[in-house]
């Protein structure tokens, strides 16, 4: 006996096309994703209820209910407090449904698990980006180095060289040891 | 992964779990759905999702998938075969915490037809 992934995805996609089925599919996909993931990264985490409860600045009995399978009563309010305990993002948009479609076809444990920040990687940066406070997005992408701040050169990336002005910080913090 | 699989009876051909899922209607059949292929994906099944039911005699171990929608207690109820398998023998709605007696029957005994026969199943 075996299934394979574009199985799932065919007829998944077929019954999306009735438009009571896919807002319904929407609505039960969220808390069945959330009501997982919060359970799956507390133990991750070694945590109990009340330890997550503690850290998220909620009650315990909350959580409790929050992990029970038949929760869906999100709200962004919550969400963005869970996150901060778990010290993860928390994506919210709208999205297309072929979206929805491969995400649910192919989800593992592993995708449900989120590393937290300090246990987080960026492709292509080795050291760890840690930015000081009161610098604008586009000035802060610098490394929190005890060196003192140098600006990059792209000279030799070709049409990158024009994002050079995003990365140069303030020479208050240019010259910061 | 695990994979799911509906029971088809051998001598007509027919899908009783699929009937009994595509007579409810399309949000009850969207939300047993997503809870499906989400538990496809996940290793762990809590006891909160998937439950041995307590209520069959003998060595029958049927499983109730506990899916509550717009305040109906969904029931699809099935087994555990192996390689990760679960066969989906029957459909129920859960009433006063009780499950009706007669899909639990249909359940068991399509369990045990299956049991004789492992072939009698189609993907979900």
């Amino acid at each position: 006996m075996s299934q394979n992934i574009d199985s799932i995805k065919q007829k998944l996609w077929k019954k999306l096309g009735d438009k009571a089925y896919r807002d319904a599919f929407v609505a039960a996909q969220i808390p069945n994703t959330l009501v997982a993931q919060i359970e799956t990264l507390r133990e991750q985490r070694g945590w109990t209820q009340k330890e997550l409860a503690e850290k998220a600045g909620m009650l315990q009995s909350r959580i409790s209910v929050m992990e029970s399978q038949s929760y869906d009563k999100f709200t962004l309010s919550t969400l963005k407090k869970i996150a901060a305990a778990f010290d993860v993002n928390l994506v919210v948009r709208f999205g297309p449904f072929s979206e929805l479609v491969e995400w649910v076809a192919s989800l593992s444990p592993e995708q449900i698990s989120v590393p937290s920040f300090g246990q987080d990687t960026l492709a292509g940066i080795e050291q760890k980006q840690v930015l000081p406070d009161g610098y604008p997005a586009k000035q802060r992408l610098v490394a929190a180095d005890p060196r003192p701040y140098q600006e990059t050169d792209y000279s030799g990336l070709g049409g990158l060289g024009s994002i050079q002005g995003w990365f140069k910080a303030p020479s208050s913090y240019a010259t910061h040891q | 992964m695990w994979h799911f699989y509906d029971y088809i009876e051998p001598q007509s051909g027919r899908n009783p779990f699929d009937d009994w899922l595509r007579a409810l209607p399309a949000d009850a059949q969207a939300a047993i759905d997503a809870r499906i292929l989400h538990r496809t994906g996940m290793q762990k099944w809590p006891e909160k999702w998937a439950s041995l039911y307590k209520g069959t005699k003998g060595t029958s171990k049927i499983i109730e998938l506990r899916i509550p929608w717009n305040k109906v207690q969904y029931r699809p109820l099935g087994m555990y075969a192996p390689n990760h398998s679960f066969i989906l023998l029957e459909g129920a709605i859960e009433k006063s915490n009780k499950i009706p007696q007669s899909r639990i029957d249909n359940a068991v005994q399509r369990q045990k037809r299956f049991e004789e026969n492992p072939s009698c199943v189609t993907e979900h």
